[in-house]
């Protein structure tokens, strides 16, 4: 079988930048529609091996409390409802296994994947990842966010789309927005 | 291969002797052989390494994060280079330079899986590092399937397995899409080029799921499916020799390849899986799940000398060396398993030895019985 070279040259290139152009796309869309809540959390810093250096961020609301005796299995997906009390302030207001059948004006819901579970003294608990625990920074950025956080307050910036996907869009450093510069 | 050409140089002289060959037969072989050795392969392989040093320079500059330049622009500068890669790639193809042009699309794939990264990077996508691999083999073994690469297709194997080895590392069970993956690569590649190399690596990569299949599976002890699958394998491939061979020539590699993945699993239960002699108050002469150990033994020893003899019949070197390879392990196996009772493991030996010796005098009276004459016609 022999495909015309320039015809393979076209099939490539449609698939692979249609992947590429797919992937910005859905991200865009989510940084622009999404709704924005704020996080608190807290960084450590390791190293990605092709992309970097980035920070892994642990959020405040990514360890929920789950029923007494509910069977949770790492891998599982779980939705939390965020509500703003205070102010800035969000915090988790109700955990599922199904998406909320009705949202409050002022509720966001998160999509997260359980990847651990505790039980005991502390009462039946478990960690989720919303997909926004990586924060990518400049070669050698990684360890200065993170000493000026250990003095400071670090917020994220998260929009939130309509199914619970999340996308960090930016930081807030000791009171400072830091959006993250838009590709267009 | 220069260890082939020299065999084929001492071969060709002594045809020539013969009278097999003319003179002006010799010069056009020897002709043949010099060009397209030395055109296909330094160039090929130094166009390879090339570009093999280009993509970890691009991927690197994407790891390095380099903020100074806008995002549109980083982005833009991977699209553009990808694009120029593949166009490369399809000028040299027509202008004729099929080993350049593999060179600049196995570049072409490694800048698509850059970018891949540099968009997850730019937009702090953590998602599913493996999904993303993936991606990347899909592209890259799209690339190799219509410009018939071989560099692209051994990227997109290498893919393949790092996709499924991280999907399995996270879940810790068996990844079984990887099949569906490894059938399409394995069809593409038999519609293509047919490269050997390529099925080697297929082969590997599929051994290295089936060896797993006896570590990971909960049902029962997986290492009696990897036994079996291995076992059948082999003797598929050595008594369906002929019709396997007219449709797709790998019945001797296969051969080989199935006896390997056999005796991994009959090593994993004897010396690797649960406990070992020094467990306290556990007999060094069984295996985890119970057996004796003289059983699983002398079944690898029988295995290995039927692949052995199966080897000396067919002619087939690879089958004789994993044998021979499997041999020395499994006797060091159980050497180092039984050290603490020293009479036991001496008298294993000493029996094995004896077997071994009087089935070599067997096989010798059989196995020379073909005449010279038939044994020339099955050349």
């Amino acid at each position: 079988m022999r495909v015309n070279t320039w015809i393979a040259v076209a099939i490539v290139l449609l698939f692979q930048t249609g992947v590429l152009g797919w992937m910005v796309y859905d991200r865009m869309q989510l940084l622009e529609s999404g709704k924005e809540v704020v996080l608190k959390t807290e960084p450590v810093d390791p190293m990605s091996l092709f992309r970097g250096e980035y920070v892994i961020l642990n959020y405040d609301v990514s360890r929920v409390p789950r029923a007494q005796g509910e069977q949770v299995a790492n891998g599982d997906i779980r939705y939390v409802t965020l509500e703003e009390k205070v102010k800035g302030e969000w915090s988790v207001a109700a955990v599922g296994a199904a998406y909320p059948v009705s949202v409050a004006s002022g509720q966001v819901v998160l999509r997260g994947k359980v990847i651990n579970t505790w039980s005991g003294d502390v009462g039946e608990s478990m960690q989720l990842h919303f997909g926004i625990e990586s924060y990518f920074v400049e070669q050698g950025q990684g360890k200065v966010l993170e000493d000026k956080v250990r003095t400071g307050d670090l917020r994220v910036i998260v929009a939130v789309d309509d199914s619970g996907k999340a996308a960090i869009k930016g930081l807030v450093l000791d009171g400072n927005v830091r959006y993250d510069e838009p590709l267009f | 291969m220069i260890w082939n050409r020299q065999k084929l140089e001492r071969q060709l002289g002594h045809w020539r002797e013969k009278g097999w060959v003319t003179e002006a037969g010799l010069a056009a072989i020897r002709d043949e052989i010099h060009q397209g050795s030395a055109r296909f392969g330094l160039s090929g392989v130094l166009g390879v390494i090339g570009a093999t040093l280009l993509a970890f320079g691009v991927m690197m500059f994407v790891g390095a994060n380099w903020q100074e330049m806008p995002r549109l622009a980083r982005l833009g500068l991977l699209g553009g280079s990808m694009w120029a890669a593949y166009g490369l790639a399809a000028w040299l193809y027509v202008r004729n330079h099929p080993a350049f042009g593999h060179a600049a699309v196995l570049l072409g794939s490694a800048i698509f899986g850059a970018s891949i990264m540099l968009i997850a990077q730019m937009y702090h996508l953590e998602g599913h590092p493996p999904g993303a691999v993936l991606v990347w083999g899909i592209g890259t073994g799209l690339a190799a399937f219509l410009f018939r690469s071989n560099p692209a297709y051994a990227l997109a194997i290498a893919l393949a397995g790092l996709w499924a080895g991280w999907e399995t590392s996270l879940s810790n069970t068996l990844h079984w899409p990887y099949l569906a993956f490894w059938a399409v690569l394995f069809l593409a590649l038999t519609l293509t080029t047919r490269w050997r190399a390529g099925y080697h690596l297929l082969a590997l990569s599929l051994s290295a799921f089936v060896v797993l299949i006896g570590y990971l599976t909960d049902v029962g002890d997986g290492h009696w499916l990897t036994l079996g699958i291995g076992v059948a394998t082999a003797l598929l491939a050595i008594f369906l020799e002929k019709p396997i061979d007219r449709i797709l020539a790998v019945s001797r590699p296969g051969a080989a390849y199935g006896i390997a993945v056999a005796f991994a699993a009959l090593f994993g239960i004897q010396f690797l899986e649960g406990n070992s002699y020094t467990d306290a108050g556990l007999d060094p002469w069984h295996a985890s799940n119970g057996m004796p150990l003289w059983v699983l033994g002398a079944a690898s020893i029988v295995l290995l000398i039927a692949g052995l003899v199966a080897a000396a019949i067919t002619d087939n070197r690879g089958l004789m060396w994993i044998s021979y390879i499997g041999l020395s392990m499994e006797l060091l196996g159980i050497y180092f398993k039984t050290f603490g009772t020293l009479l036991d493991t001496s008298l294993f030996f000493l029996t094995a030895g004896v077997l071994v010796i009087l089935f070599s005098v067997v096989a010798y009276k059989l196995l020379r019985r073909p005449e010279p004459t038939t044994a020339l016609e099955a050349h």
